[in-house]
């Protein structure tokens, strides 16, 4: 189970967002601490900060397209990036972007995400537990 | 180390390289994902079950070729698989690129 909280938002909006701490695997394989938002409107796994990529010194592994919200694809530099995902290692793509980390939907799947939308809010994401 | 491509750049590499090859993808690979190193034109194709798959064929391509610098196709569509980004990722996008042409 992964636990997070709900604070203001930092992007200059009155909102409020969905904030977990995600352990990432810095190239020198030492595991570094990212405080990432939950944004269920993003369906990739994770995207990274350039400044950010460039600190844990990941490497460049490709370009992919993503799409805006009003429907324009643009391409943008990924890595395959290392993180603790439920207690375990997982690889996934991180789109190098935006101000901060963000987690999306494909790391969420499989999940159930509960989130008390207020400031000091509890977030949470469980593993789907298998049929009985 | 291979020289650094912008995104256009590579997007037109990889498509020329897929072009080459998509013949034999379109025979024996269809509805498969092919992740292509543009610097050497070396592949992997698998079964494509989203991002993790992109993301597999990308780790067993740099096996082979650790400075790899992938693009991705899906045989037999014309589309990009490209992932959504939300509205906050898109303004914060588009504020960069602002900054960018100001900067």
């Amino acid at each position: 189970m992964i636990r997070g909280q709900v604070r203001p938002s930092q992007d200059n909006s009155t909102g409020l967002e969905a904030r977990i701490s995600v352990e990432i695997v810095a190239a020198n394989q030492i595991f570094q601490t990212l405080e990432s938002v939950v944004d269920t409107g993003f369906e990739g796994a994770f995207t990274l900060p350039e400044w950010i990529a460039r600190e844990l010194g990941l490497h460049r592994t490709g370009t992919r397209p993503l799409t805006l919200a009003s429907g324009q694809t643009i391409r943008t530099d990924t890595c395959v990036a290392r993180l603790l995902w439920h207690g375990l290692p997982v690889d996934a793509r991180a789109y190098v972007m935006g101000n901060k980390p963000m987690i999306g939907t494909t790391l969420l799947a499989d999940c159930r995400l509960t989130i008390d939308w207020w400031d000091g809010g509890e977030v949470v994401i469980e593993e789907r537990m298998p049929a009985a | 180390m291979a020289e650094e491509l912008n995104g256009s750049e590579t997007a037109a590499l990889g498509r020329k390289i897929y072009e080459g090859i998509r013949e034999e993808m379109e025979a024996h690979h269809w509805g498969e994902l092919v992740v292509i190193d543009v610097h050497s034109g070396d592949y992997e194709v698998g079964e494509y079950q989203g991002e993790r798959s992109d993301v597999e064929l990308t780790k067993r391509l740099m096996k082979r070729r650790p400075d790899a610098f992938t693009w991705a196709e899906l045989v037999g569509s014309k589309q990009y698989i490209a992932a959504r980004l939300s509205t906050r990722q898109t303004l914060e996008y588009l504020a960069s690129q602002e900054r960018d042409v100001h900067d």
